[in-house]
């Protein structure tokens, strides 16, 4: 618990200059969209199956260790777990007698359940690492840029667009500065007799919760600076702004691209 | 071991530590560091940013991933399986840069009580040391004990900090930057303070700065870290004595040694081991022809 | 020019726990001028920057800043006349490259792309961050962060340079470094700094000193002037640079140390004609 920083990748970017990195981030956040909408549409195993290979080979070419990222998503997946075994053992729907594996009372285990929270899972788990590997291989600028162009459009609704794109950017940025902000808090509490290195994990998340209200505290405060920061920054909303970096997709990030869609197409359709 | 056979308080045996280990992000804090610290020294850590200071004070109460055979405290490795973690913080008072990550409570005296609550001492005792720490840092028991911590200014957020683990009575007392955002005044006030406390109370004083100029007040040894390895490791006279050295390590140095590397221009043979302004200005007479 | 006429300003102003943190401040500041502004914690300074950067506005009398009165309507308008750098680069730096950041403030004015990558070219080379351009903010020292930072606020090419403490959290050795490249700076570009600080080594490199307490400029002078007035600063809670109150005490002690001592270098010269004028010495 004192390193916190090891186990939540959210947020992070990390350079590795691979392929995926240099790639024009419209189309990275295309792609992402279109496989958070696969993980919308695909409702079988084997579909699942089929989107694999896609998974591992982004991952393989961003040469982002695969390591790093599973570590990284430790707290995240024994949080789904313990939201899924919920959904198992109260799964409401009739089922027939002979899929029941288990039963005590409300509880029960029930091939229906686990199927059902199988999908679940995998669905979660896409929609989770296609966010989480578009943070870790676009740069803050490029997302900003790139959510702009794509939702511009919606400006026309009356929805300000470039305030969201900003708001959601520095919230990803501000995780990893909130995380370090956490560790950094367990660590003086523990050196005070408050350790966070002992103790059953119901002990800890009690622990970690106190740390909420310091940690809302300081962000608040650090919240505001940024606001005059930017303000005096003369920034007053996207309307006027103008860009330094030209995005530019090339031929192979539209490939790239297509690949994508087909591949998902397939994997829909299996 | 010293020579009556007792061995040093904290011993650190080439110690190293990398942040992020085995991670994309990973960056190499220190790298062998080895010194002893003995009972009543009162030792400076000294060190540019990014030295490895904070560190070698976070591995002191293991408040980091140790290895067997690094870190020792009264010579028992406190990486050992079955060490006591819990009786070795309750031995080592730590306070931090920010004083805000170690506050507790929300109130000044229920905060300083935290310890020796949690430490097991009865309410009677305990209101005892919480009285005598808001004390003895100058935030009468009476008029602060019932203030809320966010109301109160950062100097005296420090001082609540500090007194917290004063109301350890840890024998050994490390600051970690005790000055950074004091102004003139506050500082001086503290440094008072603080040479006051470890005189009464034979503490073992460990001062983590990458200032010279109150750690030069407050210690009697300096061990210099660069880039994660110490590079000097001696008395404090001895350390500024080689001002030129320390000036390449991007260190503050205390004021009258800056005065004398200016002499020095005057005088090649000006010496740069000193303290106060006086003894520059005793030096100074000297070359000047001045009896004192 | 920054004009200051009769302005004070108070916390919760109407409320029993009102907080005065100005009063009745007059304070003229000449385009390109240097001026360092030090006090105490709590001594008005930093509510003065949130004036001159139309964060707050004040309770009782005016600023005009290049003739622009600070107030709501105008905000935008001072704001690209004044440009600041603050204490802690992470809460001021946005975007996670060196060049990107820079690029912030020239975007939000509109610019055309050629005139942004123009200035943002400029100001990282005369802030010595070329070879660091497209580095990861998040791996950089503070002190190169505070460098990012004040690129930043150069990019906007302002009339004024405000900063408020920027140096507070780095080794006095950077520090100093960081001063000198901004008082360049200035020189270069005929742009007027306004730093707040809690140091004397860095204030004494400046023209002109303004000493705040209790929400009052107490003194403004020149720093040789302002650094004679030995027991008025320590009085307030400030230090003396050491040079200057060794000149006193050696004055004291007959030796004939002529001219304004600032700093170490100053009572060396001043020493060395000491020793030559008297063939006994």
């Amino acid at each position: 618990m004192l390193e916190l920083q090891r186990n939540v990748i959210f947020g992070q970017f990390v350079e590795t200059g691979s392929v995926v990195h240099r790639m024009d981030a419209r189309v990275k956040i295309a792609a992402t969209f279109v496989l958070i909408v696969a993980s919308f549409l695909i409702d079988d195993f084997l579909g699942f199956a089929v989107v694999l290979p896609l998974l591992v080979a982004i991952g393989v070419v961003s040469k982002i260790p695969p390591g790093y990222v599973l570590r990284g998503s430790q707290i995240f997946l024994a949080f789904l777990a313990f939201i899924l075994a919920f959904q198992v053992l109260f799964y409401p729907a009739d089922v027939p007698e002979s899929s029941y594996l288990w039963r005590w009372g409300i509880l029960s285990v029930s091939t229906e359940g686990l199927h059902t929270a199988g999908i679940i899972a995998l669905r979660v788990i896409l929609l989770y690492y296609v966010t989480t590997m578009l943070m870790l291989t676009t740069s803050l600028v490029d997302l900003t840029n790139g959510l702009e162009l794509i939702f511009g459009p919606l400006q026309r609704l009356r929805i300000p667009v470039n305030e969201l794109v900003l708001v959601f950017v520095i919230a990803i940025k501000f995780v990893p500065i909130f995380i370090e902000e956490m560790e950094r808090l367990a660590r003086a509490q523990t050196a005070r007799g408050l350790p966070f290195d002992e103790g059953g994990a119901i002990t800890r998340a009690r622990r970690i919760g106190r740390l909420l209200v310091p940690i809302f505290i300081s962000g608040f405060a650090r919240a505001d600076t940024l606001t005059i920061a930017m303000n005096t920054r003369s920034y007053r909303g996207g309307r006027h702004r103008t860009k330094l970096r030209q995005m530019r997709a090339s031929p192979s990030d539209w490939l790239a691209l297509a690949l994508v869609i087909a591949w998902i197409l397939v994997a829909w359709k299996v | 071991m010293q020579p009556d056979g007792t061995p040093p308080v904290l011993e650190l045996k080439g110690f190293s530590y990398t942040y992020l280990e085995g991670t994309p992000r990973a960056s190499e804090a220190v790298r062998d560091v080895s010194f002893r610290i003995h009972h009543g020294e009162r030792v400076g850590i000294v060190g540019a940013t990014q030295s490895g200071k904070s560190t070698v004070v976070d591995s002191f109460a293991h408040l980091l991933r140790l290895g067997q055979g690094q870190v020792f405290y009264e010579g028992e490795d406190v990486a050992d399986p079955g060490y006591d973690r819990g009786r070795l913080r309750r031995e080592i008072g730590i306070v931090f840069q920010q004083p805000d990550s170690q506050i507790i409570e929300d109130v000044v005296g229920a905060d300083v009580a935290f310890g020796p609550t949690a430490a097991g001492l009865s309410a009677a005792e305990t209101r005892e040391r919480v009285e005598e720490s808001l004390n003895t840092l100058g935030l009468p028991y009476q008029d602060y004990r019932l203030r809320y911590v966010h109301a109160v200014s950062g100097g005296q957020r420090r001082r609540v900090a500090i007194a917290g683990v004063l109301a350890m009575h840890t024998p050994v007392l490390v600051l970690d930057e005790p000055m950074a955002g004091l102004d003139p005044r506050g500082r001086k006030e503290l440094l008072e303070l603080l040479i006051k406390l470890q005189r009464d109370r034979e503490l073992t004083l460990i001062v983590c700065s990458a200032s010279l100029t109150d750690a030069s007040l407050l210690c009697d040894r300096f061990i210099v870290l660069d880039r994660g390895t110490v590079v000097m490791d001696g008395p404090v006279r001895e350390i500024l004595g080689e001002a030129d050295r320390l000036a390449e390590l991007d260190i503050t140095l205390p004021e009258p040694v800056v005065g004398a590397r200016e002499m020095q221009k005057l005088f090649p043979d000006f010496p740069t081991d000193l303290l106060t302004e006086g003894e520059l200005e005793s030096e100074l007479l000297e070359r000047l022809g001045v009896t004192t | 020019m920054i004009e200051l006429d009769n302005v004070s300003f108070s916390y919760r102003r109407g409320e029993p726990d009102v907080v005065p943190a100005l009063r009745n401040l007059d304070l003229k500041i000449e385009s390109g001028q240097l001026v360092a502004i030090i006090g105490q914690n709590g001594s008005g300074k930093s509510t003065l920057v949130k004036l001159l950067t139309a964060v707050l506005y004040p309770t009782e009398g005016e600023i005009r800043i290049d003739g622009v009165p600070v107030d709501r309507e105008h905000q935008w308008d001072v704001r690209r006349k004044v440009s600041v750098v603050f204490q802690d680069p992470d809460d001021q730096l946005i975007m996670n490259r060196v060049i990107d950041d820079v690029a912030f403030g020239p975007e939000n004015l509109g610019l055309p792309r050629d005139e942004i990558a123009e200035r943002v070219h400029s100001s990282v080379s005369m802030l010595g961050l070329e070879d660091i351009g497209s580095r990861l903010i998040e791996d950089l020292s503070s002190g190169q962060k505070q460098r990012v930072a004040i690129a930043g606020a150069l990019a906007m090419s302002p009339l004024y340079l405000i900063l408020d403490e920027p140096t507070s959290l780095l080794p006095v050795p950077v520090a100093m470094r960081l001063i000198s490249t901004v008082r360049d700076l200035s020189l270069r570009e005929n742009m007027g700094v306004l730093h707040v600080t809690h140091s004397m080594y860095e204030a004494v490199l400046f023209e002109r000193v303004v000493v705040m307490d209790a929400g009052r400029v107490i003194l403004d002078a020149p720093p040789a002037e302002v650094f004679r007035d030995v027991d008025k600063l320590r009085e307030v809670g400030l230090d003396v640079p050491l040079a200057a109150s060794l000149a006193h005490r050696l004055r004291a002690r007959g030796i004939p140390i002529e001219g304004d001592i600032l700093n170490t270098a100053d009572l060396r010269e001043a020493l060395d004609a000491a020793l030559k004028s008297s063939p006994s010495g």
